[in-house]
């Protein structure tokens, strides 16, 4: 049976089954919709990554994060299109509403893929098989917003996880309880979130490459191996056992942007552009949220691929585009002062996300708005409605406002 | 340049400057130390560009000269060096020599070591070690550690002919100290923002001397006593009215125990959010009642007997603050006033003579409901 007695949890994963690839077909019908070979995210000539693959476009080897130019030499008569963010979004709030029908804990662990904790609402489904139940959901989803999910489930939230990607796409599979152990035993380790590719190595260095290789050892031994906390762990993923639980939207923590640019940007102005204008969009999107934040950060990867990011804490939460880009412009100068070179990727975060005053610090001084002052918060947010109203581009800091073309 | 130097010696100068030496520069000589040899003298000195230590040492000079060599590795050789050291230099080589150890380090021309700030010792305020040592102490911790209002990271040293001040705040939480002084002569009042890496050295290397030798020029402060001079860079004001934020009218006051309070703060800032470490306290007759409730976390209580004398009064602080605040009491009571759930809050020492004018504010965080 598969209803569980009382005290046994029953989460399932929802994963949405090649969501960008869906989206891209969504938001062009007539285009997209119609490839067979179609490849989302960067650029043919550019750079960028591949975001996501039809199925038979990965049949020629193309996966997620490869190159997109790459991903072309290897599938030249594959059509490739940018990343459909709005598609993403909405579909994204849809299903949500959706799986929300069914469970009253639903919490998204990323852009496409949903947890629910269907602990407790046996009785409300009249004893219906979790698997039915999946089924329906499944049906429900696709009838309602176009997208595929595959559904796993399990008393544990990485074992329903991992349950999802056995019979991908539009797949049902149900860890039967008290069965947790014997289901991890078809996985390589590398199956297993959290197991990157150094752990493997760390691993197969001990001859270890299945779950089953290391089934039958102790908890000591693999602690001995990997260290405590991580040993323990796998002992426990491995035997079918992991305590997380659903958690229902966990608080935010921080809101960022970041950008790969097509060629490598060298030139200081060029870039301190790019940061007003990604500094624009985390503001956006921090207001959008409620929050002010007090931590700045800007990321950056230099041409080699090396990553370094600087971060500052302010006395007073900030949540004007003056004040962010303020901050960042300064981490920016730190991050060139240490090494020049051209800039790959550029990126500004905001965390230690506050809202209202409630947190922020009383001082002596009262406020210093020198950072951010009233007037700045202001024009934020009319920066913000007008966006609202007339769409992204509808106002724009001056410096980095498209020339308008010059009248032959 | 040739001398010969004890050990001792050589190690005493090397570990005074190697605290001025910045661990990362992109100014390559800054990681070197100047050694100027003459007279009987050695002279040792070192520079982050703010900041400047210089030291002298007693040597055998028989040749006089000089030279920079890089300060890391000197002092670790000095470390290992078995006796007493000759240490020559022939163009931008060092030699040095000790027993059967020989060691050839590559310098830098002392051209290239930054002039050190000119200051004239001729008008200076005499000061001791001890009193300069005390005040530095109880006080340069409060400055800001934040970039944003660079003011802040100052300490504010007041000195006038009859006492001396420093005050240091973040905006948050604030210290001050008053000591008299006996000055030889009549100065103009001064005030003075010193950066606290500075008032670190200078506790560091003349907390001890006698009399210690301050003097100023332009946009610098010198130090010196005991063949030491620290110089340093003066932050440029003015400095926020700290006057106007010490509160004058706070009609609620606590006396307790310094361990005793110390110790509950500890036990509930455990479960006071790591972002704000909000606490809450209650006043009201003879006791205080802590208590703090962090969501996704947990919550704590604990009561603890006080002498109070104010209408019941919630107010919520930083925990690490007020724990920060009651490391530098120097007595075994404390004295806490209070005005209002948004108002600054005192605390200060009970009875000691060492110290008589010591107060340090401390502003409340909101409460939630």
């Amino acid at each position: 049976m598969d209803t569980t007695p009382d005290g046994t949890r029953r989460i399932l994963l929802a994963d949405c089954d090649s969501y960008f690839v869906r989206c891209a077909m969504l938001a062009d019908p007539e285009g997209a919709g119609r490839a067979e070979l179609l490849i989302v995210g960067g650029k043919a000539t550019g750079r960028g990554v591949v975001t996501s693959a039809s199925y038979a476009a990965r049949k020629y080897g193309v996966h997620a994060g490869m190159p997109s130019s790459q991903a072309m030499r290897l599938c030249p008569g594959a059509m490739l299109v940018p990343v459909p963010g709005e598609m993403v979004g909405r579909k994204h709030d849809e299903v949500r509403a959706v799986l929300d029908r069914f469970s009253p804990v639903v919490e998204a662990a990323s852009v496409d893929e949903f947890y629910l904790d269907l602990t407790g609402t046996e009785r409300l489904y009249g004893g219906e098989p979790l698997e039915d139940t999946a089924r329906r959901m499944q049906a429900a989803v696709m009838d309602e917003t176009g997208i595929a999910i595959s559904v796993g489930a399990s008393t544990q939230r990485m074992l329903a996880k991992m349950a999802a990607s056995v019979n991908k796409p539009m797949g049902v599979f149900v860890v039967p309880p008290g069965r947790e152990e014997e289901f991890m035993l078809r996985f390589e380790l590398g199956d297993i979130p959290g197991v990157g590719p150094a752990f493997q190595e760390s691993l197969r260095r001990r001859g270890a490459r299945t779950v089953r290789d290391i089934a039958a050892l102790d908890e000591d031994t693999l602690a001995a191996w990997l260290g405590d906390s991580r040993g323990r762990w796998l002992h426990a993923v491995a035997h079918g056992r992991d305590p997380s639980r659903v958690h229902e939207r966990s608080p935010q923590k921080s809101v960022s942007t970041e950008r790969t640019f097509p060629v490598d940007i060298d030139d200081d102005e060029e870039l301190r552009a790019r940061l007003l204008s990604l500094a624009g969009e985390t503001g956006a999107a921090l207001r959008e949220d409620g929050h002010r934040g007090r931590t700045i950060t800007v990321r950056v990867r230099d041409g080699d691929f090396t990553d370094r990011s600087r971060s500052r804490t302010v006395p007073q939460p900030v949540q004007s585009d003056r004040a962010i880009y303020g901050v960042a412009l300064e981490l920016l100068a730190e991050l060139r002062a240490r090494r020049r070179g051209g800039v790959r990727l550029l990126g500004v975060g905001v965390s230690r996300l506050s809202t209202g005053d409630a947190d922020a610090p009383l001082t002596f001084f009262g406020p210093d708005e020198s950072l951010e002052s009233p007037r700045d918060r202001t024009l934020s947010e009319v920066s913000d409605r007008l966006r609202r109203r007339f769409g992204k581009g509808a106002i724009v800091p001056g410096r980095i406002a498209p020339t308008p073309p010059r009248k032959e | 340049m040739r001398f010969t130097i004890t050990r001792e010696n050589l190690q005493q100068g090397l570990g005074a400057v190697a605290g001025a030496i910045p661990t990362r520069t992109t100014l390559p000589v800054l990681a070197n130390i100047l050694i100027e040899a003459e007279g009987s003298e050695v002279r040792m000195s070192g520079t982050d560009l703010d900041t400047s230590v210089s030291v002298r040492v007693p040597a055998e000079v028989a040749e006089a000269g000089a030279i920079t060599a890089p300060a890391k590795k000197l002092q670790e050789i000095a470390r290992e060096l078995p006796g007493s050291v000759e240490l020559s230099a022939q163009g931008d080589s060092i030699s040095i020599s000790s027993g059967r150890t020989r060691f050839k380090l590559n310098g830098l021309p002392r051209d290239e070591f930054p002039a050190f700030p000119r200051v004239d010792f001729e008008e200076s305020w005499k000061l001791t070690g001890p009193d300069l040592q005390r005040l530095i102490s109880h006080v340069s911790f409060a400055a800001s550690t934040e970039e944003t209002r660079p003011i802040l990271n100052g300490v504010l040293w007041q000195l006038s002919s009859g006492e001396m001040r420093m005050v240091a705040t973040n905006g948050h939480r604030l210290a001050k100290m008053t000591l008299p002084v006996e000055s030889s002569a009549e100065l103009t009042a001064v005030d003075l923002i010193v950066h606290p890496r500075a008032l670190g050295q200078v506790q560091r290397l003349l907390g001890s001397s006698a009399q210690v030798e301050v003097a100023r020029s332009e946009n610098h402060i010198g130090f010196q006593g005991g063949g030491v001079q620290v110089f340093t860079r003066l932050i440029e004001g003015p400095y926020p009215n700290y006057e106007q934020v010490i509160p004058k009218d706070n009609d609620k006051q606590l006396v307790a125990d310094k361990g005793a309070l110390t110790a509950a703060i500890r036990r509930m800032a455990i479960v006071a959010s790591d972002q704000t470490h909000r606490i809450r306290i209650a006043l009201g007759g003879s006791s205080l009642k802590f208590s703090v409730e962090t969501p996704d976390l947990g919550a704590a209580a604990e009561e603890l007997p006080v002498e109070y004398d104010g209408d019941p009064l919630e107010i919520g602080f930083n925990a690490q603050y007020l724990l920060e605040l009651l490391r530098y009491m120097p007595t075994d009571e404390v004295r806490l006033t209070f005005k209002a759930p948004e108002r600054a809050a005192t605390i200060q020492p009970v009875g000691n003579e060492d110290t008589p004018d010591y107060l340090c504010l401390v502003m409340p965080l909101r409460l939630l409901s």
